[in-house]
């Protein structure tokens, strides 16, 4: 890829789209066969029957006539009714088929992909690595390790996969990987290993500090696309240590002088790294993102809940949870855990740089994953984002050398956003039409909380 | 031929008709969807315009039926008449008996 280029997978537009309406084909030519069914023994029931029997004495050309017609619909419908389940047939095999053969696909991208760059990764950064092993200086290993991830993130995905499947092979899995390899081994160790090692950081309980308002959030009004999105979250993340939340609401006046209001929650991302903090009040932490890929529910995001409700979200009012990094993996742990929800209906979830790729999301969440090229952390779930009609994800290029800048918000993935709105992938105007109730509106006025944690 | 026969008839032709419609209902669904359906790829294409054959037997399925309604309608009527025209020769028959 070169810098400005965007890559779409998935969405309104995508091929995983075609699968869905093959499907819906096949279930239409289902009902098709049923009602044909339904003809062939009310036909088969008139020819038999005693009053047409007697009737036949009085008027034999005219029973002669019934008899003949109903032949010709007994035959015709016998016909419609093979066809239609032989074509349901193929299409389901057909939509098997191209599932399979996607998913392997996917599966296989970010082998390929890291193959594609090893040699360069590895001529970057072994030497350091060598140099740091000779010298007994894990900085300088480290710092080899990153250099070779910068250059190949796909392959720090592949590394995660690997270890993650290893260590599910060792006997009780560490004791912390109760699920094993069932289900998938690059899911279930990653998530398991993830929420093993989330353990290692007390989640406490959440708390919610309602933060006074700042004006220059709502001056520029209300966002209009991709890029303004990110825009949002960025301007949260940039006043916030840890747990800084927005809860912008967006309004809409229609033609009748009714009023629609639509909800965007940012959510900030990773402020504390610390390895050893084990015991950390800030819950925009390494805790945290550990137990979010480990697709358990934490503190943070307890807090951003507690935020809609403080808030004042009204049931049935569309919701759009958007966030950065760890914070796009809360909101995606958010939208899964709220699917089937009757007080807060989340319709759209827009992440930057966010492994997500194995959270369970409903069918009922449009998705939009911008993912930066050389940013290594959505690499870090080992898989690539499903492509479903529901889930557009799009990889950009932006943010010059380095794993830093092309992670950051500013650099990397506002940026990225701006390519985004300018191109002309279908899929992607596709999400950004059916995002309207919060791109369209009049009005924005925000709310800005703190989420901490406690315990 | 009595009335109750008549109206079994007029039963039987109704019935078939209403599966006729709803043949013409799944008829109008499928194409809806197969309409909806952006296709990408030229194989994808092609089947689209394979649908149309399905289309034009569901479509011929549910004439089929209907004819056979509406022959069942014309049956019923003639018989009920012809029968309707032998019971008042019988009763004319009587009394041109007596007569004789």
């Amino acid at each position: 890829m070169n810098p400005g280029q965007v890559r779409v997978s998935g969405g309104t537009d995508s091929i995983s789209a075609d699968f869905a309406h093959l499907a819906e084909l096949a279930r239409s030519l289902d009902r098709v066969a049923g009602v044909g069914g339904a003809v062939l023994p009310a036909a088969a029931s008139a020819l038999a029957d005693p009053a047409l029997i007697s009737a036949a004495v009085l008027d034999p050309i005219g029973a002669g006539e019934v008899v003949a017609t109903a032949g010709v619909a007994i035959a015709v419908t016998t016909t419609l009714i093979a066809e239609c389940e032989v074509l349901a047939t193929a299409l389901r095999a057909a939509v098997i088929g191209y599932r399979e053969a996607d998913d392997l696909r996917g599966r296989l991208a970010p082998t390929i992909s890291a193959l594609t760059h090893l040699q360069g990764a590895l001529t970057a950064g072994t030497a350091q690595v060598a140099a740091g092993l000779h010298e007994h200086s894990v900085h300088k290993m480290f710092g080899g390790l990153l250099t070779i991830a910068e250059q190949d993130p796909a392959l720090a995905g592949l590394i995660i996969d690997g270890v993650t499947g290893g260590l599910g092979l060792l006997p009780g899995g560490l004791g912390v990987m109760p699920g094993g390899l069932a289900g998938g081994r690059a899911r279930s160790s990653t998530v398991n290993l993830a929420k093993g090692l989330g353990r290692l950081y007390p989640d406490g309980s959440p708390t919610l500090t309602a933060r006074p308002g700042d004006p220059t959030l709502d001056s520029a009004g209300p966002p209009r696309s991709i890029a303004d999105l990110i825009k949002g979250v960025d301007l949260r993340d940039a006043n916030t240590d840890g747990g800084g939340i927005d809860v912008r609401f967006v309004s809409t006046q229609r033609p009748d002088g009714t009023v629609t209001r639509a909800a965007i929650v940012d959510i900030t991302g990773t402020k504390d790294w610390g390895f050893t903090k084990f015991d950390n009040p800030n819950v925009s932490n390494l805790g945290t993102n550990l137990r979010g890929v480990g697709n358990e529910v934490t503190s943070y995001e307890l807090g951003v809940l507690m935020a809609m409700q403080h808030s004042g979200i009204r049931p049935g009012e569309p919701i759009m949870l958007a966030g950065h990094s760890q914070g796009g993996v809360v909101a995606a742990q958010l939208a899964s855990h709220l699917a089937g929800s009757s007080t807060f209906n989340v319709t759209h979830l827009v992440t930057a740089g966010s492994p997500i790729g194995l959270v369970d999301m409903p069918s009922s969440v449009s998705v939009l994953s911008l993912e930066n090229a050389g940013d290594v952390v959505p690499e870090l779930d080992g898989v690539s984002n499903p492509a479903r009609p529901n889930w557009t994800t799009v990889t950009v290029d932006r943010g010059g050398a380095g794993f830093g800048p092309r992670h950051n918000l500013g650099s990397g993935y506002l940026p990225g956003a701006q390519d985004a709105d300018a191109g002309n992938d279908p899929s992607v105007h596709g999400w950004v039409r059916g995002a309207g109730a919060f791109l369209q509106g009049q009005d924005v006025n925000t709310a800005s909380y703190q989420v901490g944690r406690h315990g | 031929m009595n009335v109750v026969d008549r109206q079994r008839i007029e039963q039987l032709a109704t019935t078939l008709r209403r599966h006729a419609n709803d043949l013409v209902s799944a008829h109008n669904a499928l194409r809806a969807v197969a309409a909806a359906s952006e296709w990408h790829s030229p194989a994808g294409r092609t089947f689209a315009t394979s649908l149309h054959g399905t289309l034009l037997l569901i479509h011929s399925a549910a004439n089929r039926a209907g004819h056979t309604a509406d022959a069942l309608d014309r049956h019923g009527r003639c018989a009920a008449q012809r029968a309707h025209a032998l019971q008042i020769a019988a009763k004319l028959a009587v009394p041109i008996v007596e007569l004789l």
